[in-house]
């Protein structure tokens, strides 16, 4: 599965889910129904989520992200780059909302 | 509170970088790619200055931040202006749009609460599970995670200006 759009992709495989480009929408309903299509899909309790290849989350991005794992029963592993000021500071605190369900891996 | 007029102190900055734009009905989504182009200028206008990539990143970010703000709640047919200069302390990034009053309640507001809050990666958090999409001000919260620096409202003599600066050291370490 793969959401596409100019500058950026949401790319689906197996239980991975990555994200590349840059993703800075005002409206994030089409990604948020993705990201629903998206938890239906995967099997197993866990997935895996990569934002090492994104180079910019707007803040309504970050919401979106924050509504898929807070709203999905599954286990999150989440993959950043810890270089990047925006993943480092951002991303680790999605674990902060579900500590017994999300990992931070850098 | 004081007035000031955006562009205080542009004579005496080493490097400055100004630009206005009119929101109308037709160009919210030229606006919305022109953010993207200032950000990834801006980013580049600063690292030619000599600053640090990492930190020209971050005051690139947050100014792309506050420029979705002035986008999203300006209102329409009015002027945005966008003003970023630099000291060897520091960085300022100011803006300046036209609001309603309840949006520009809901900025001072935040601005304002920011100063109260002792935690602020726990209220990211908190901000982040209450369903307000659109109408947090989660853009502000990241700016200020990510950059560290000290944000405030300006007053105006116009009751519609929502005057936002942001000062982030020119040499802190993020």
């Amino acid at each position: 599965m793969i959401y596409s759009e100019k500058g950026f992709e949401i790319e689906l495989t197996g239980n991975e889910l990555e994200f590349s480009g840059k993703l800075e929408k005002m409206d994030y309903s089409e990604i948020d129904q993705f990201l629903r299509d998206v938890d239906a899909q995967v099997s197993g309790d866990v997935c895996i989520l990569r934002f090492n290849r994104l180079a910019y989350l707007n803040s309504s991005g970050i919401r979106a992200v924050a509504s898929f794992v807070i709203e999905s029963s599954k286990r999150f592993e989440i993959h950043i780059d810890r270089a990047v000021t925006w993943q480092k500071t951002n991303i680790p605190v999605l674990e902060t909302l579900k500590p017994d369900r999300i990992r931070i891996v850098s | 509170m004081e007035h000031q007029p955006i562009g205080n102190g542009v004579e005496n900055s080493e490097f400055a970088y100004i630009f206005k734009f009119k929101k109308t009905d037709a160009n919210f989504n030229d606006l919305w790619a022109m953010k993207s182009s200032a950000r990834e200028s801006l980013r580049d206008w600063l690292i030619a200055w000599v600053c640090d990539p990492k930190t020209a990143e971050n005051c690139a970010n947050a100014c792309s931040e506050l420029i979705e703000n002035c986008i999203k709640f300006s209102i329409v047919d009015t002027v945005s202006t966008v003003l970023i200069r630099i000291n060897e302390a520091s960085i300022v990034v100011e803006t300046r749009n036209m609001a309603d009053e309840h949006n520009l309640r809901m900025v001072q507001n935040m601005i304002q609460k920011l100063a109260t809050i002792d935690d602020l990666r726990e209220y990211f958090a908190q901000t982040l599970l209450t369903p307000n999409r659109g109408k947090s001000q989660l853009g502000i919260l990241k700016i200020i995670m990510e950059t560290k620096g000290a944000i405030s409202f300006v007053n105006s003599s116009d009751d519609r200006a929502v005057h936002i600066r942001l000062e982030i050291d020119s040499f802190s370490k993020l």
